[in-house]
């Protein structure tokens, strides 16, 4: 991480630091998204800004040019949640050591306290500011305050701080819905001197703690707050929520409910924008090739659209999932699964905690690997992360919505909504044993003895705001297309020479090409999978990025022309193709099998090299690399055995 | 109306010092009024309220507050 922040100020003109640093939920990183114009999100559980963000402030809120100037030499390092200066997790510590001035010089902290929970979130005012650092308090959430009638007195709360530690300190209000509050705190900044702190090194007493957060709860109580009865109606609302959400029994099917819809809806929901999407990018590739004619023309029809509508035909299907996560997480009720978890995921080696990495694992398993030093419990740590890579990272959706097209066309979108659910359910399946193996095999000994974290809060239910989550959906499928893109850039070029040279005498034949070739070396390995050379070098191309299997597959099969009744051609091909012997490729058996391979197959190189980075070598990254891909395999020619004996 | 306990004090055990310190970031001290919400997650989690905070505690970190 340092690397990376020294790299920041090496290659900028940025000359002063501001640390954003408060409890997680707090609000911070709404105010850094205002202050920076980043799209990053807040959400509801611990360790949600794991991965801290660094941006400089968005020019619209410096309005005169000498000003500008000035705040250009402004970097604002939004920091992993923390409660108070004893850090509990990876995380925090990271925190921590940004405040020790360990990680790279600051000058200033705007401490971001949440106004409705100030009685239990000030006692870290208290601690920074008294330990010599340059803060600024901000206290967000007040539209929450001002809806609930609630009115916060800051002229107390500045006395008293400055009574306990003999410095005045700002204290500002900032509106998260409309940013009012904004440019006070801009003009704060901006008034920030060079001179640099740090977090003494202190040791925190319990003892003294525990009596300043008796001091502090009497003193809000008294003299900051006042009319707490709106508050009181939230609380109850949760209260009686909970009491169905959170029930020993119904809580589990409520929630095995809601996933399986999500899972579903990813592909019900999207089936008409994907249809719209496909017709779209067939006809761009007929014009361009009825357009421009040569090799020039083949290989942007063939090579370059092919390769990326293989990609955006995804996007709605990636945003239904990113929007369905963004929905648990806005109302709170994300962090109760995590409470709900913590049972049965004790009894598979894991805890509570675990559960929103794994979940995170869903939509991309690098940020997932990251959120994973929010666990506390190193056992349960290397389990989550060995078991990440397995729960259905966005990029197998693509391969998923091939194949189960492939199965039911048109005929029963019904049960390819269940199909879909089926897969996603199976990779949770695959964890649970996967976490049970290694918490029973691996990690009895040296990690057997190590107690395991959960202590969270529960956040009060609240009504989510649409377009904050359709923002942020929006943001995570570019990123998703930005991620991807570059790789399939590149990779539909190579492909695309690969299928295309050297040229055969007959038109259309692709037997002498160089992926030809590779396709013939390969095909004994694939062949008891079901699968010809042609699909196994679209396999072998997709351990760059899964999403790639779909378009490789569309060049290695030559399927990027467009028929004239307008249906999908890859699923077309797929369904022509044979072996040699005239036996039809895609069979049900070898569906089965490739489904089962994306399934448990660790393919994405990046994920490896982060597991290596958070695992702290490479002997766990290699031991899920090698042992998913062996099972994968294995499973999937049994599979494909069984069911063509069968048949 | 749930009951209201006081926490007196949190258990000494050595092997809790880093919970203890986590459980007063959380905003428990002894002499809180807390109530106990639910029992969830096959009785292995404990939610307790105090305030306007409700916080979700496993049974080693529940069996750390002595009331």
């Amino acid at each position: 991480m340092s690397d990376l922040l020294n790299s920041q100020l090496l290659n900028s003109k940025l000359i002063k630091t501001v640390l954003l640093v408060g409890a997680p939920n707090s609000g911070k990183t709404t105010l850094y998204n205002w202050l920076t114009g980043s799209k990053f999100k807040t959400v509801n559980y611990p360790g949600a800004t794991v991965e801290y963000s660094v941006g400089g402030i968005r020019p619209q809120l410096v309005k005169m040019a000498e000003n500008q100037q000035l705040a250009d030499q402004f970097q604002i390092i939004d920091t992993p949640g923390i409660y108070s200066v004893n850090p509990q997790s990876e995380d925090e510590r990271i925190t921590l050591s940004l405040l020790k001035s360990e990680l790279m010089p600051y000058q200033k902290v705007i401490l971001v306290i949440d106004a409705t929970q100030i009685k239990r979130q000030f006692i870290l005012a208290q601690q920074l500011i008294g330990s010599g650092c340059n803060v600024t308090v901000v206290l967000t959430m007040n539209d929450l305050l001002k809806k609930h009638k609630k009115n916060i007195q800051i002229k107390p709360i500045e006395k008293y701080l400055k009574q306990l530690t003999n410095q005045n300190v700002e204290i500002l209000l900032f509106d998260g819905l409309f940013a009012e509050g904004l440019t006070q705190i801009v003009e704060d900044i901006l008034k920030t001197t060079g001179q640099v702190c740090h977090l003494n090194n202190q040791l925190v007493d319990n003892n003294k703690t525990t009596d300043e957060l008796k001091k502090i709860s009497e003193f809000i109580d008294a003299e900051v707050l006042t009319e707490d009865d709106q508050r009181n109606q939230v609380l109850e609302q949760t209260l009686k929520i909970d009491r169905y959400l959170l029930h020993p029994f119904f809580g589990y099917v409520f929630f095995m409910t809601m996933m399986t819809f999500l899972f579903a809806s990813i592909y019900w929901m999207s089936a008409p924008f994907m249809d719209f999407i496909d017709g779209q990018m067939s006809a761009l590739a007929s014009l361009t090739k009825n357009n421009i004619s040569g090799l020039f023309g083949e290989f942007l029809a063939d090579g370059v659209i092919t390769a990326i509508s293989g990609v955006i035909i995804f996007i709605p299907q990636i945003f239904i999932l990113f929007f369905g996560i963004g929905a648990f997480e806005s109302t709170g009720y994300l962090a109760r699964v995590a409470a709900l978890a913590d049972g049965p995921f004790r009894k598979i080696g894991l805890g509570g905690r675990s559960f929103v990495p794994l979940l995170s694992g869903f939509a991309c398993a690098i940020p997932a690997l990251m959120a994973t030093r929010n666990i506390t419990s190193k056992k349960e740590r290397l389990i989550a992360q060995m078991i990440i890579p397995f729960m259905s990272c966005s990029a197998r959706i693509p391969v998923y919505g091939l194949m189960i097209g492939f199965l039911f066309s048109d005929k029963s979108p019904f049960l390819a909504g269940f199909a879909m659910a089926a897969l996603y359910l199976t990779s949770i399946a695959v964890g649970i044993l996967a976490s049970a193996a290694l918490s029973k095999i691996l990690f009895s000994g040296s990690y057997g003895s190590e107690k395991s974290t959960l202590a969270m809060d529960l956040p009060l239910y609240r009504r989510p705001r649409l377009q904050n989550i359709i923002t942020q959906s929006i943001e995570k499928s570019k990123s998703f297309v930005k991620k991807a893109g570059p790789i399939i850039a590149v990779l539909a070029v190579v492909l695309w020479v690969a299928t295309t040279f050297p040229k055969s005498d007959i038109e259309g034949d692709i037997k002498t090409t160089y992926a030809m070739q590779v396709a013939n070396a390969i095909e004994p390995v694939f062949k008891p999978m079901g699968l010809d050379g042609r699909v196994g070098f679209a396999l072998l191309a997709s351990f760059a990025a899964r999403e790639v299997f779909v378009s490789s597959l569309a060049l290695s099969l030559q399927a990027g022309e467009v028929d004239d009744d307008n249906q999908t051609p890859l699923l077309e091909k797929m369904a022509q193709i044979t072996f040699d012997d005239g036996t039809k490729i895609f069979t049900l058996a070898s569906v089965l099998g490739v489904l089962i391979f994306f399934v448990i197959a660790t393919q994405c190189l990046s994920t490896v090299g982060v597991l290596k980075k958070e695992s702290g070598g490479w002997k766990w990254a290699l031991i899920q690399l090698i042992g998913s891909n062996v099972i994968a395999y294995t499973l999937a020619v049994f599979v494909v055995q069984v069911v063509q004996s069968l048949s | 109306m749930k009951p209201k306990h006081i926490l007196k004090e949190f258990s000494q055990a050595s092997e809790n010092t880093d919970l203890v310190q986590k459980l007063i970031g959380l905003g428990l001290y002894p002499g809180l009024q807390f109530s106990v919400v639910q029992n969830i997650g096959f009785s292995s989690v404990t939610v307790i309220q105090f305030d306007q905070t409700l916080v979700a505690l496993n049974q080693r970190e529940f069996a750390c507050l002595i009331y």
